[in-house]
């Protein structure tokens, strides 16, 4: 799978996890450019991606991951 | 380097504005601040001990009769222990020809020291190693805490708390002392005394008191010190003085000098007029005591007459506002009073 | 040893001496060996002893085995247990058996256990999960296990830390824990002047507003009204000056060696919601408590089912709050635990906030729409301050549960501050509680100072604000700092209430 259809899917699951259809994620972005994204939707957001992707997160990355860039990197190596 | 230099201008400022910011919250000065205002090897007698030593002396005067002069290592109630301590100090700044110990607190009680009786010494003394030790003595000696010893050492610790007590009028009406001499000019009667007299019977000391008392004996002799103890003329009761007389004995064995004011009957101090309260004298008294005290040091020691040399000008200064002060308290001249 | 006592400041100055004089190789076992005194300092005996090898040579074999052996998850769980449950038996034997105590009253029995006092060693309930997580990480692969125990030692128990945290993680901190380190004048005055921030935190306001406090919680039927209102409300005040200032001369301490903790409080009482109060407030806790139980709770299978059955029933929106949220109160419950062995700490400092934080998330949407429908702006400076106020309000109204001891207590609190007299603001009435007219003032200059602090804190480091001036402003500041903790700090005979609040946790 190419980097953009990744990004791609992500946008979709974004949107439907913070109900806003205007986001765009790129490699940078953090929890901090998205208004809603917190500890508290962290893990629907995870979980959203797990099932998108048919794929799992190891504890260690759910906690660790800094940006975007850094959650496909993971998406990549493990599809 | 610059920065090693940076800190050390630093912490001396710090220390400047510490002190004087210290000795502002303290206010209070004791006959041992005066100590230390002579200049280094100015002074003939050292008189230590608790408040017979310095509202019975007036060192002035004395200076104005024959020209010697008596700085006070004494505050009140000082417990016995710590004299040895003050006369430790005492050394480090004077190299006077005697030391006369006012022997008065020997028989207190350690149980009933309060912890006002040693700050006042031991927060007049300034910071050092013999300070550190007249500490863990006299803290040992009244059973106090061990955890307490730090707030005795680092005197701040307490006092940084008064700068909520002080307001303009602190500043208004310092107790002065001349030269560390206190002077009052209240009389009471202190008629029971009046029938007390004074005979040779002892009890023993405490072991507490009697070690003390040894202690200093021994630290005298080690040291070859010149001492003249004095049993100063105030009230004392019974067991006061069987334990007064039997440590005269102990003082008298170890081949020390040693008088006992109230036993001397040519010194014509009267319980009805001299005292300002049951063991203290008023100025009357003092003066007829400092009369009689100042001949017989200048009489029996070899002190030096300072009166002329313009080094000793201060004292002559204090001696003038001491005057100025009793005229300004009974309107009439010092020297009047002298005459009698 | 407390943090702010002279002899901490001569343990701290001979350790950082030592420190500094002997060659860089065996720094570490200087700190290692300043903090097992500092450990068992007053406090050395067979039990306390017990307590430190036990946790230790738990996790060094427990972390071992997970690395090497098949069955990783038998012996995390096995370490995890044995920590979990000294930590227990230390500080909750009382708790359980308040709860026995309840049950036999609900069955009439007039029997009743006697509560137990523990001898525990100091930071127990800090190092304890720091070990935990040092066991989770080994099993998580985040991180290699340390295999010389003596260092593993150093990390359990570094000595500033002991008293009031900040939690570490090992991979943050290992490097500089185990780093060699030059003496760097930079440094030491930057934790130098933190120290001091903290010491006034404490001795001036923390301890001043502790008279207060105290005096209203001693005497609940003496003082009412207006008394109960302002000490409801100074003690979040109080709380926060305590345990950030102590955090503050911890880090202090901790940048002079030259090692990196991670911070605790970000101007809490700034704060709009209460689930952002709780992002800025012992902040190290929060993070522990969401890596190592919220978010594995949340992921884990039993609650996507519970997630799933909930979406089937209640629709998508609702059902995927719903595991959300059991995690929440969970979480909720064991914050409210850790901070003591009581049920108003679990009241206080978990259920309630949980509820705020329950009603915040759910309502913000419904008076996201009220405000637009009646045109109140949000971002305008007077709906913040509102915002801002509200919240300390509702943190306050759950720290008196905190405060309590018993929910009788509290509740005579709260019934309290309806016996409201005006005449008492007015006649001076206010300064017979513990703190005269003089001290009030000085606490009131106090509390203004650390506000303008914090303000300046928002738009980056006070310290390099500060570092910038020019020589005499920054030396008077600095003296200025200096004198009022030394003349007006609350330390001494006299003044010897220097007990940390956050300590006995």
């Amino acid at each position: 799978m190419k980097k953009d259809e990744i990004y791609e899917r992500l946008n979709k699951v974004f949107r439907d996890i913070f109900d806003d259809d205007s986001i765009v994620v790129t490699e940078s972005t953090t929890s901090n450019d998205i208004e809603d994204w917190d500890s508290l939707e962290h893990i629907n957001l995870i979980v959203a991606i797990e099932q998108e992707f048919n794929m799992k997160f190891n504890m260690n990355e759910v906690t660790t991951m800094k940006n975007v860039g850094e959650m496909v990197d993971i998406i990549i190596s493990r599809i | 380097m610059k920065n090693f230099i940076k800190t050390g201008i630093f912490l001396i400022i710090f220390l400047i504005m510490f002190h004087y910011l210290f000795s502002i919250l303290w206010l209070s000065r004791t006959p041992i601040s005066s100590f230390y205002d002579e200049p280094d090897d100015s002074l003939d007698v050292v008189y230590v001990g608790a408040s017979n030593a310095y509202a019975h002396f007036n060192a002035p005067l004395a200076y104005n009769l024959y020209g010697f002069t008596t700085g006070f290592m004494s505050t009140d109630s000082v417990p016995f222990t710590l004299i040895k301590y003050l006369i430790k100090e005492a050394k480090k700044y004077q190299n006077p020809k005697l030391y006369v110990v006012d022997i008065a607190t020997l028989i207190y009680d350690y149980d009933g020291i309060e912890e006002g009786a040693i700050r006042k010494s031991i927060d007049s003394m300034k910071f050092s190693l013999n300070r550190i030790d007249a500490i863990n003595d006299v803290l040992k000696a009244t059973n106090t805490k061990k955890e307490e010893c730090i707030n005795y050492y680092f005197s701040f610790l307490k006092y940084h708390n008064k700068w909520n007590e002080i307001d303009y009028s602190s500043y208004q009406n310092p107790v002065y002392l001349y030269k560390g001499y206190f002077f009052s000019s209240y009389t009471i009667a202190v008629e029971k005394q009046k029938e007390y007299i004074w005979n040779d019977d002892v009890v023993k000391l405490p072991k507490k008191n009697y070690n003390d008392l040894i202690k200093l004996i021994e630290y005298i002799k080690d040291e070859d010190t010149q001492v003249l103890f004095v049993i100063p003329k105030r009230f004392f009761n019974e067991n006061d003085v069987k334990m007064l007389n039997y440590a005269t004995n102990i003082i008298e064995e170890s081949g020390l000098q040693l008088i006992n004011f109230n036993k001397l009957n040519d010194l014509d101090i009267d319980f009805s007029h001299d005292f300002y309260n049951y063991a203290h004298l008023n100025i009357f008294g003092a003066t007829k005591y400092t009369l009689y005290f100042s001949k017989y040091l200048n009489d029996n020691y070899d002190l030096i007459d300072h009166r002329g040399d313009k080094k000793y000008n201060s004292w002559n200064d204090e001696y003038e506002r001491f005057k100025k002060s009793f005229y300004n308290y009974f309107k009439y001249d010092f020297d009047e009073l002298l005459s009698k | 040893m407390v943090l702010t006592t002279l002899i901490f400041a001569i343990f701290c100055i001979i350790t950082l001496l030592i420190y500094f004089v002997v060659p860089k190789k065996i720094q570490w076992i200087i700190l290692f060996v300043s903090s097992f005194i500092f450990l068992f300092y007053n406090n050395l005996t067979i039990g306390t002893i017990c307590q430190a090898v036990t946790i230790l040579l738990t996790t060094y074999f427990s972390s071992i085995l997970i690395e090497k052996s098949n069955h990783k998850k038998r012996y995390l769980l096995l370490g995890i247990g044995i920590i979990l449950g000294l930590l227990i038996y230390l500080k909750y034997t009382n708790l359980f058996l308040v709860s026995f105590n309840h049950i036999l009253g609900m069955l009439h029995s007039s029997f009743r256990f006697s509560f137990v006092k523990r001898n525990s060693l100091i930071g127990v309930s800090y190092y304890s999960l720091i070990m935990i997580s040092y066991l989770i990480d080994i099993y998580r692969g985040a991180i290699k296990p340390q295999k010389n125990i003596f260092k593993l030692g150093l990390f359990m128990s570094y000595f500033p830390i002991l008293t009031s945290g900040p939690f570490i993680r090992y991979k943050d901190i290992e490097s500089d824990l185990y780093g060699r380190h030059k003496f760097n004048y930079e440094r030491m005055r930057s934790g130098l002047i933190r120290i001091l921030w903290g010491l006034f935190k404490i001795l001036v306001i923390s301890e001043r507003l502790g008279y207060f406090i105290d005096t209203v919680w001693g005497n609940l039927e003496v003082y009412s009204g207006a008394f109960s209102i302002i000490a409801i409300l100074f003690f979040p005040l109080q709380l926060y000056t305590n345990f950030s200032g102590s955090i503050d001369i911890i880090m202090g301490i901790s940048e002079i060696i030259g090692i990196n903790l991670p911070e605790n409080f970000n101007t809490p009482f700034f704060s709009k919601t209460v689930t952002e109060l709780w992002r800025r407030w012992h902040i190290t806790l929060g993070a522990w408590l969401k890596d190592y139980i919220f978010y594995p709770l949340q992921k884990s299978d039993f609650m996507q089912k519970i997630g799933k059955i909930c979406k089937n029933k209640f629709g998508k929106k609702i059902g995927k709050k719903i595991p959300l949220y059991l995690s929440m109160l969970l979480m909720w419950i064991l914050i409210g635990a850790w901070h003591g062995g009581l049920y108003t700490f679990i009241i206080g400092s978990g259920i309630l906030q949980f509820i705020f934080i329950f009603l915040e998330d759910t309502l913000q949407p419904i008076s996201k729409k009220i405000n637009k429908k009646l045109g109140i702006k949000e971002d305008v400076f007077s709906y913040k301050l509102y915002q801002i106020v509200r919240t300390y309000l509702l943190f306050s109204f759950a720290m008196i549960f905190f405060r309590a001891g018993s929910v009788s207590n509290a509740i005579s609190m709260i019934t309290n501050v309806f016996k409201f007299k005006f005449s008492v603001l007015s006649d001076g009435v206010i300064y017979m509680a513990g703190l005269d007219r003089s001290n009030f003032k000085v606490l009131i200059i106090s509390l203004f100072i650390l506000f303008v602090v914090q303000l300046l804190k928002r738009s980056g480091s006070v310290r390099e604000k500060l570092f910038n001036q020019n020589i005499v402003f920054r030396w008077a500041i600095i003296y200025i700092l200096i004198f009022s903790i030394i003349i007006f700090g609350c330390y001494g005979p006299g003044y010897d209430s220097t007990t940390f609040i956050y300590r006995q946790f």
